[in-house]
């Protein structure tokens, strides 16, 4: 009885195999759509500039991989090439990575295990500070960026020291179910302050500092709109993308440009396939953006 | 501690180590906070402050005056539907309709059908995810080459109907802005897919099954048990997207810089910014801040006491 109940429950009925068929379809199409448009640009890249107006769909005639080769020199905004480019990404990507979580980590632990006067006031603030829907504090804050002049590669990264964000929230949360015993145990072994949190404190926070910054790095290596407000002069990955895109017109060479698309996303794919699971199992992930 | 301590001696000097203990801790408690809170005051306290101040003032050859100008102008030019801030307003509006009206049910459909295994679900998955970890620039680079006059959609156009089509999709006042909010949906549910299935996934599996042995259907299933158990989720995922009306810029920047009639307000702000002028956009900012947080705190309020906090 109860095995045939058992199986009833787990054969779908025809109008659910129906549905469940059709809703397959529509994913396929969907998955499709997808991963589509990255094949097209690979085949592309791979081509002749004419070749890529003449022929959209067909097969590269000569498949043209030296054009990866030409696109690290061709490929320039400016005085940067390509390898600057690249260096700009890599800095900007490890950097506001390191300070954004050290600094959320830090805000984290003190508010977790420092209480001190003030202390409460200063969490709640900063979780209303969150919800309050802010429109137009852009102008003010690009007037700020300007006249102390943040805006170079190394002095950008004080945009990045903000410790009350969602990070915050979830290091904060972190750090509270973490035993302060282990501190105490340290601290009596003469350990100090510092070197508890480094060496004690902070390695059992590791799981959720590690998914935090990978999101992070993703989200760094793709921002566009950071460099395109402050860091005109020094042109990451993405914002060169964007303006190799716009002056195309005058001097246009696509399959370059096909090139630098994928090898932007190379390393993200990496990541994404070694760190699938600590990306996608967090409820950080539901937060970044595209 | 070892029996020889000199007790005599530690209660003497007690005081001051006591002192010294809290000096140390309180220079650790500085070293860490001092930053974040030196950043919170510059770029949440003061420039909000600054962005209040710039709202009401103006600069003239006189030098800088207060006035209600930038709000009038405002006013004013909402009122001339062919104008930029008027084009960004409904706009705006269209996004959220896309992300929520559109967006949502549809996210919290493939959700559904994810969490139920479907065949192959852990492949679309891992694709389904893919436009969150990559670039807009890249997606957007890519989705107007596709979509370009002699593109490969007017390609495979022109090959169905046989004959020749080349829609300008990316350079016409009527179907531009279509063609970006179709971009939005059809990159846009990673972040929510993971939510969701999430949330489906922590539901008890035995309330489903009772619920299957009473002959509940797929539809009822979503809609009368799983979506009031993930309600939690969802609504702070709507609430979001709420707060966020007069907030999103969508990829305009990416797409068309606000030409064919695709202006959105957060673009629009970026733009004056860029073009020097900064206390118009911080009059706008203000007015539509002051405007979303009553929404805000309303449907905070609807969406708490409607439905209650399911605990299992």
């Amino acid at each position: 009885m109860r095995n045939r109940l058992k199986r009833n429950m787990r054969n779908k009925t025809v109008p659910e195999t129906i549905l469940f068929t059709v809703v397959f379809v529509i994913f396929v199409i969907y998955a499709v759509s997808l991963v589509l448009p990255f094949l097209w640009a690979f085949l592309s890249s791979l081509k002749t500039d004419d070749e890529f107006y003449e022929a959209v769909f067909a097969l590269p005639k000569d498949w043209l991989f030296i054009n990866y080769v030409n696109a690290f020199k061709e490929f320039k905004i400016g005085n940067t090439t390509m390898i600057g480019m690249i260096i700009n990404s890599l800095w900007l990507t490890f950097a506001g990575t390191f300070v954004t979580v050290m600094i959320s980590s830090g805000t984290g632990y003190i508010l977790a295990k420092y209480p001190f006067k003030g202390s409460k006031i200063i969490y709640d603030i900063a979780i209303i500070s969150m919800i309050i829907p802010i429109v137009g504090s852009l102008p003010a804050t690009y007037k700020v960026v300007t006249t102390l002049h943040l805006n170079t590669p190394i002095t950008i990264l004080v945009l990045y020291t903000g410790g009350f964000g969602y990070n915050f929230i979830i290091l904060n949360g972190c750090y509270r179910s973490i035993s302060w015993q282990y501190a105490e145990a340290s601290m009596i072994d003469g350990a100090s302050h510092f070197r508890t949190y480094m060496k004690v404190m902070l390695p059992q926070a590791r799981p959720a500092i590690l998914a935090m910054a990978i999101l992070s790095c993703i989200g760094i290596w793709n921002d566009y709109y950071t460099p395109f407000l402050y860091l005109k002069g020094y042109p990451t990955l993405a914002l060169g993308i964007y303006q190799f895109d716009i002056i195309q017109e005058q001097r246009s060479n696509m399959p370059i440009y096909f090139c630098a698309i994928i090898l932007s996303i190379i390393p993200i794919l990496i990541v994404y396939t070694v760190f699938q699971d600590t990306i996608m199992n967090n409820s950080v992930a539901g937060g970044l953006k595209g | 501690m070892s029996p020889k301590t000199n007790f005599a001696y530690y209660s003497k000097y007690s005081r001051k180590i006591r002192r010294n203990v809290k000096i140390k801790r309180d220079l650790f408690i500085l070293a860490l906070m001092i930053i974040p809170v030196l950043n919170y005051l510059v770029f949440f306290v003061y420039v909000n402050a600054r962005s209040i101040a710039m709202a009401f003032q103006m600069t003239t050859s006189q030098g800088t005056i207060w006035t209600f100008d930038n709000f009038t102008r405002f006013f004013r030019e909402v009122q001339i539907p062919e104008l930029d801030i008027s084009v960004a307003i409904k706009n705006n509006f269209l996004l959220f309709i896309e992300g929520t009206v559109i967006g949502t049910p549809l996210c919290l459909l493939l959700s559904y059908f994810l969490y139920k295994k479907i065949k192959g679900y852990r492949i679309f998955r891992v694709i389904f995810f893919l436009p969150s970890i990559i670039s807009g620039v890249v997606l957007v680079g890519l989705y107007k080459n596709i979509f370009a006059t002699n593109g490969p959609v007017n390609e495979i156009l022109s090959i169905i109907f046989q004959r020749q089509i080349s829609i300008e999709w990316m350079v016409d006042d009527n179907i531009t802005m279509y063609c970006i909010l179709f971009f939005c949906l059809w990159s846009g549910f990673g972040g929510g897919m993971i939510l969701y299935t999430g949330a489906m996934n922590r539901i008890p599996k035995d309330v489903l099954e009772y619920a299957k042995l009473d002959g509940c259907s797929s539809f009822r299933e979503l809609v009368q048990i799983i979506i009031p158990m993930i309600w939690p989720t969802l609504s702070t995922q709507l609430l979001f997207s709420i707060s966020g009306i007069f907030v999103a810029s969508g990829p305009i920047l990416l797409f068309t810089k606000g030409q064919f009639k695709t202006m959105t307000l957060g673009y629009f702000i970026l733009e004056q910014v860029e073009g020097g002028s900064y206390e118009y956009p911080s009059a706008i900012g203000l007015f539509f801040t002051l405007v979303s947080i009553p929404i805000v705190l309303i449907t905070r309020k609807i969406f708490n006491s409607t439905i209650e906090d399911i605990q299992y």
